[in-house]
């Protein structure tokens, strides 16, 4: 009877603890569901608030209101997204000290909601499930407003992203804090230089177009350094690009002066030109031909330690390069296309065209600043050890792959430097003599890099990139790296070599393993021999 | 201490001196390598990302985490020794315990030999190593969860095979139902509560993602331990029975 006692209150206890640990089990995750305790370990720090972000946010003058509009019934998987912008928004909230706040509106609980969103331009988008093989479709709202307005403005200043879309886990962050600064901020204003036959005036105004789509955190303006007139006084920076005719010293002289005030200046000269064909070249349909062109800057930009040599760089160690035009796309190579894979400093895929390389003075090369130094070149853009250069005069024909001829040095060349820090004054005899605060450059030996931008998006984001150093606004460079990195797989070309990796991958360890078990049972079998020779022989 | 690590020892002798770890681990690293580094290698433009193996990798385990548990409790009832293993100087905990470090370590191993292949990725890409580490370490715990699924249903039955089909069907509901596919019938608040409740594969997301979440952390230990208690008191229930 006392067995019987003993074991049902053994048995009670069981259950007991049983269930009073399920139970405590479930109420330390329905607890633990509230606390955000999270550790991102993606080496960009993909799902943690920039530096960018955090600083527009918490040195913002006034608030910074965003106004979420959603509907409630979403298709499935779109909840997760506007889960991650709930995140998102959340730690934007907690970062600003209650300069930053949101709101979710669902426009459909009331005629007076709907009317926002409409003031704001968010309407209803259709929206499909990207589960496969549903075909689940809802028209919804999915977008939102942010509404900024400067000390002593009169009107509120607003910028609208009308549909968030699906893929907004990728980027963003990158959406709302540019925008963030161009509320809080104001657009920083870029000059292109003029006045130098860069393009004909009508191709002109489709690249500031272009770059203007590109910059929209920048205002972009054309200044000819011709006129009688000085650049824009809030002018950041300064594009340079190859020009025609070469630049006189009235012309060094203004850019230098800028330079001195320590602002930046991004220089896209190539050292060759196309020359012009005459009528009999063009009725033999001849390749053009390329010569070493004078742009004039080379003796401005050698005080600051870098010249752009008159050649251009060829280049066999390069992988062909996939451009993308609409819906189309077609793999191009050829020697002159330098597809650098990747510039360490402004990381970003770049595909240079016709580049010239850069000569630069050695002594101003380093990492960092040395002791005593004033500035600092840093080359930016290499291209592979099985480079050569050509010089002018070279009939370029864009169907020939040309070869290394003999004797030619093949080595890495630099074909984009940054410049920074105290720059010396390239012209003799004016004041100051040495720039005001650190003076950014940005030194590029090609100009087509700027012309395939929309083709090429690694040009883009590398001249996105560019001109934010340049604008002292690396922070969205990191930003943008952070958002925009594509991690490619260089796998060998040839086919068999890449199955080859695939199979010892496969089955190199399984076979390893498959030996390192005979040889073990193989042992163990020598083993009970032994020991059962030795019992035989102990009886 | 000293007895915990002899049982141990045993249990990992049970696993290599036989062919089941060998066959469990080649098959793992040969459906997880033909399948998931196709899925990385032949496809247009290729990137240097591990996920489309991580994707595999969790459904994979539901089968053999089962295989690799299932005779843990179940062969020494069958066999009888079960009566001897508890009359031994260590407590039923202990036990438990050894016997699912035993299973798990070799899902460790299992899982740290898929290693090469992001090696190789790292070679000739620029692998995230954060993410991909973050994507083991939730592996592992998800692998523990099945593990400890398996160690429960094995001390319910004599049947290794039984066992084995039990766990595999909890397993298989329990990933199911983190996956949207399988909870896309249900009502969006319903799916949305299942799949946090009961998907350990909807936990699994965040790893993948490279971050680690103390709610994944808690959610995937509270599961480990809920049926590592379960199929402890399924072996002290002799006592009481």
């Amino acid at each position: 009877m006392a067995n019987e006692s003993t074991r049902f209150k053994i048995g009670v206890n069981s259950i007991l603890f049983t269930v009073l640990l399920v139970v405590s089990l479930a109420l330390i995750n329905v607890f633990g569901a509230y606390a955000r305790c999270q550790l991102d370990v993606t080496e960009d720090e993909l799902y943690t608030l920039s530096s960018a972000s955090t600083k527009i946010v918490k040195e913002s003058k006034s608030e910074i209101k965003v106004r979420v509009f959603v509907s409630r019934k979403l298709v499935t998987g779109l909840d997760e997204v506007r889960q991650y912008l709930i995140d998102t928004l959340d730690r934007y909230k907690e970062a600003s000290r209650g300069k930053f706040k949101w709101e979710l509106i669902h426009p459909e609980d009331s005629k007076a909601k709907e009317k926002l969103a409409k003031e704001y331009g968010i309407r209803k988008t259709t929206y499909q499930t990207k589960q496969t093989g549903s075909k689940e479709a809802r028209e919804l709202y999915f977008g939102l407003a942010i509404t900024y307005k400067a000390p002593g403005a009169d009107k509120e200043e607003m910028e609208i992203i009308p549909n968030l879309g699906w893929n907004i886990q990728k980027n963003l962050e990158y959406l709302l804090t540019e925008r963030f600064y161009r509320l809080v901020r104001g657009r920083k204003k870029v000059a292109i230089i003029t006045g130098h036959n860069v393009v004909p005036p009508k191709a002109m105004d489709q690249l500031i177009k272009m770059l203007g789509q590109f910059f929209k955190a920048y205002e972009i303006v054309q200044y000819n350094i011709r006129g009688s007139k000085p650049p824009p006084a809030d002018t950041q920076v300064m594009i340079v690009l190859s020009p025609k005719t070469p630049w006189n010293e009235a012309d060094r002289k203004k850019l230098n002066s800028f330079v001195m005030k320590g602002k930046g200046v991004l220089f896209m000269v190539e050292g060759m030109a196309l020359q012009k064909q005459n009528k009999q070249m063009q009725m033999r349909k001849m390749p053009p031909i390329m010569m070493p062109h004078n742009h004039g800057l080379n003796d401005l930009l050698w005080t600051w330690g870098v010249k752009i040599a008159g050649n251009f760089v060829m280049d066999l160690g390069q992988k062909p390069l996939l451009i993308r035009q609409g819906k189309k796309s077609r793999i191009i190579f050829h020697p002159a296309l330098l597809n650098i894979r990747y510039s360490r400093r402004l990381k970003a895929p770049v595909t240079p065209f016709l580049a010239s390389s850069l000569d630069v003075k050695a002594e101003f090369v380093s990492k960092k600043l040395k002791p005593g130094q004033r500035f600092r070149v840093t080359p930016i853009l290499l291209s592979s050890p099985k480079s050569w250069t050509v010089k002018g005069p070279y009939m370029f024909n864009p169907q020939r792959r040309d070869q290394p001829p003999e004797g030619a040095t093949r080595a890495r060349y630099v074909v984009a430097a940054m410049v920074e820090g105290k720059l010396p004054s390239a012209v003799k005899g004016t004041k100051p003599t040495e720039s005001k605060a650190n003076a950014r450059l940005v030194v590029v030996g090609d100009f087509d890099l700027l012309k395939l931008s929309g083709a090429v998006p690694g040009n883009r984001i590398f001249l996105q990139n560019m001109v934010d150093w340049l604008a002292q606004d690396e922070v969205l460079v990191k930003l943008r790296n952070k958002q925009m990195q594509e991690r490619e797989l260089d796998l060998p070309s040839s086919k068999t070599k890449r199955y080859l990796i695939q199979l010892a991958n496969i089955f190199g360890l399984p076979i390893l393993l498959v030996l390192f078990g005979i040889i073990w049972w193989q042992l163990r079998l020598a083993r009970r021999r032994s020991a059962q020779r030795e019992i035989g022989e102990r009886r | 201490m000293y007895k915990t690590w002899t049982l141990y020892k045993r249990e990992m002798g049970e696993y290599f001196n036989s062919p089941i770890a060998y066959i469990v681990i080649v098959l793992f690293l040969a459906l997880a390598g033909t399948w998931g580094l196709s899925k990385i290698f032949n496809v247009e433009p290729a990137r240097a990302d591990m996920r489309p193996l991580f994707e595999l990798m969790p459904m994979f385990l539901v089968v053999i985490a089962p295989a690799l548990s299932m005779r843990l409790l179940a062969e020494e009832k069958s066999t009888g020794t079960m009566e001897l293993l508890v009359t031994m100087p260590v407590a039923d905990w202990q036990v438990i315990f050894t016997k699912f470090f035993a299973a798990f370590s070799v899902l460790f191993l299992m899982v740290v030999f898929t290693l090469p292949f992001a090696f190789t990725i790292a070679k000739m890409g620029d692998l995230d190593w954060g993410v991909t580490l973050g994507s083991y370490a939730g592996l592992l715990l998800m692998g523990a969860c099945y593990i400890s699924i398996g160690l429960m249903t094995s001390s319910w039955f004599k049947s290794q095979v039984v066992a084995f089909i039990v766990a595999g069907t909890i397993c298989l509901v329990f990933w199911g139902l983190g996956n949207e596919e399988f909870t896309k019938l249900l009502p969006q608040t319903a799916a949305a509560v299942t799949q946090q409740v009961f998907g350990l594969d909807y936990h699994f997301k965040n790893f993948a993602k490279g971050i680690i979440d103390l709610r994944d952390i808690i959610y995937y230990s509270s599961i480990t331990t809920c049926c590592l208690v379960l199929a402890g008191q399924s072996v002290q229930s002799r006592k009481w029975r």
